[in-house]
């Protein structure tokens, strides 16, 4: 999915914020903290690709690649960085170290 | 306050590097090796200053380390042995305590939307996500006019220390004694557990049942984006002609 290349508090336009588009959630519609995620995701206007591990089986292999053989919902992969059933601490801490969240919120 | 759960990733930390380690033998003496071997004394010494941090928490991690404990509790499964009561027909009222024993009965909430959730149990792992979810989407249900009523089989004192660990602000309603009594009225009891099915309903101001849903797996936690849209196709007004 394409980065809104917008500061979000602000939602202009701002060429200082770095282009992204890779952050991708491995999740389940009847997982609570996927839904939590995806939610927060959201709510940030962050854009995200959302894999569905019951309507991608085939996904499974690449998160096992990405987690080390783990298949645990929520997996978030951030830039490459990857956060197994995170937090929202945690999740908003990486978002801030890669840019995507101004820190001082 | 930054989280690390401390049992969950030393754990798999743990088994991660007992698995690098049996590796070493079957890898033979080469630049790659030294790479290896470097790339995990990187990540020894994160884990080193994730430690570091983690141990400036005190009381407040302690609290999470709590809530947390949902994650190596035994998983609760099983199908739904019961069917919502049908939409269109009078909520049944009820009257039951809260976690601050204050008696709480549907019929008090008449002209609001109600969204009354019956899960299984405090504690257990799906029903503390599923509570989580809503009290992150509490200002989506405000914004919509939406009251939000939990309801368990717990005692009140169970809600109490629960929702005070979880953060939970909304009530949590204690169908204790009789148990289940108010599950049973709303077809959502289980009586080989002895607790509820995952159910919602959404009351409207009038009080009539507008949407009933039984998650068809226990530990399944209803799509929160089919559940907001249902609350907005119902708050829609009726055009007439």
């Amino acid at each position: 999915m394409v980065w809104q290349n917008s500061n979000p508090k602000t939602g202009r336009s701002d060429p200082s914020i770095p282009q992204h588009s890779n952050v991708i959630v491995y999740g389940t519609s009847w997982c609570g903290m996927s839904q939590i995620v995806r939610r927060y995701l959201d709510r940030t206007h962050i854009d995200y690709e959302y894999i569905d591990l019951d309507n991608n089986p085939g996904a499974i292999s690449s998160l096992k690649w990405v987690t080390g053989g783990y298949a645990r919902h929520p997996t978030v992969v951030i830039d490459g960085q990857v956060l197994i059933e995170p937090t929202i601490d945690e999740l908003e801490n990486t978002l801030i170290g890669g840019g995507y969240l101004e820190g001082d919120k | 306050m930054k989280e690390y759960p401390k049992e969950k990733k030393t754990g798999r930390l743990q088994e991660l590097q007992e698995r690098f380690q049996r590796l070493e033998k079957d890898i033979t003496d080469s630049e790659t090796k030294t790479a290896l071997s470097l790339l995990n004394g990187m990540v020894q010494e994160l884990w080193k200053q994730i430690k570091k941090t983690d141990s400036k928490s005190g009381d407040d991690h302690s609290l999470r380390s709590i809530a947390n404990m949902y994650h190596h509790a035994p998983r609760m499964e099983g199908k739904a042995l019961n069917l919502p009561l049908d939409e269109g027909t009078q909520a049944p009222d009820f009257e039951l305590p809260d976690a601050e024993g204050n008696m709480i009965r549907l019929s008090d909430y008449k002209g609001s939307t109600v969204l009354l959730v019956f899960y299984p149990l405090d504690w257990s792992p799906g029903c503390s996500q599923q509570l989580d979810l809503y009290q992150h989407e509490m200002k989506e249900f405000e914004k919509r006019g939406i009251k939000v009523l939990g309801i368990s089989v717990d005692s009140i004192y169970s809600h109490g220390a629960w929702s005070a660990v979880r953060g939970i602000r909304f009530p949590l309603l204690s169908d204790f004694n009789p148990k289940g009594e108010v599950a049973k009225k709303y077809n959502v009891f289980r009586d080989i557990d002895g607790f509820s099915e995952r159910a919602l309903y959404i009351i409207d101001d009038n009080g009539i049942i507008r949407y009933g849903y039984i998650s068809l797996l226990i530990h399944h936690v209803p799509d929160i984006y089919i559940l907001l849209n249902k609350i907005d196709e119902i708050r829609k007004p009726v055009e007439t002609y």
